[in-house]
């Protein structure tokens, strides 16, 4: 699992929830996070199962942008203070829109919708082979 | 295959455009023009495949979440970005801001796994 967020403490909160999350629903998650500009200047982890990217401004908007251009089948979910950037959401494909606090539940029906969308392309790609999600 | 359009204007000209580009990117699909009321009446098409609901009104997102409760995969359009939250509650596919253009609906299609790139729900 890959987090984008513009502040670190928002990040480390973000990652204990996702990690705490999967791991009372038995499931084990790798968590990494990163500053959205890291989107532009570093090699993020090819083997992400699904990102959660913050997106409260303009230059995020852009970060989001660049990862879904670059990670095209790594599905993602936008996390926002507001419902403002919804529409550009759907245009970028994500997966799900969480407005701050983030939840359990949020979380939850995050990774449903990601590891849903994950096993659609893998069926359609003919690709049988198991993979987790979390 | 069988697409359905919702609309609140079922003779009007935004819908007929509609069903006219489905029916070019859709080879034999059936393409219908419906009234929400069909939903609420419990008179909506039986095995549609897809639907492009025109939502603008509280009464048209009901009958969306109605739509959601019969499983079909929607595409919302709409005037303005006033639905997107509830689109994506409801988990649409994708949403689309007038004026609809040619690409719009084939994202759409696309998404809904109707043209080439996903594999249908």
């Amino acid at each position: 699992m890959l987090i984008l967020d513009p502040m670190e403490s928002a990040r480390k909160v973000l990652e204990t929830l996702i990690e705490s999350c999967l791991a009372k629903d038995g499931e084990q998650a790798d968590v990494v996070n990163h500053a959205p500009e890291d989107v532009f200047r570093l090699p993020l982890p090819r083997d992400t199962a699904a990102a959660f990217i913050t997106i409260n401004s303009v230059t995020d908007v852009e970060a989001a942008r660049q990862f879904a251009r670059l990670y095209e089948t790594t599905p993602f979910v936008v996390i926002s203070d507001n419902g403002d950037y919804a529409v550009e959401a759907f245009r970028l494909n994500a997966r799900h829109y969480i407005i701050r606090p983030v939840g359990e539940v949020g979380i939850r029906e995050a990774v449903s919708r990601c590891r849903y969308y994950v096993v659609r392309r893998r069926k359609r790609s003919g690709d049988t082979r198991p993979r987790t999600c979390g | 295959m069988k697409i359905v359009v919702f609309s609140r204007d079922v003779g009007g000209e935004e819908a007929k455009e509609l069903a006219a580009l489905l029916r070019e990117f859709v080879d034999n699909a059936e393409i219908l023009i419906c009234a929400f009321d069909e939903v609420f009446l419990n008179r909506a098409p039986e095995g549609v495949n897809a639907a492009f609901v025109c939502v603008d009104s509280m009464r048209a997102l009901e009958g969306a979440r109605k739509l959601v409760r019969l499983r079909v995969p929607m595409v919302f359009i709409s005037g303005s970005p006033d639905y997107a939250m509830e689109g994506i509650r409801l988990n649409v596919r994708h949403y689309i801001i007038r004026p609809v253009e040619r690409a719009d609906v084939q994202t759409a299609l696309e998404r809904l796994g109707i043209f080439a790139e996903e594999e249908p729900e």
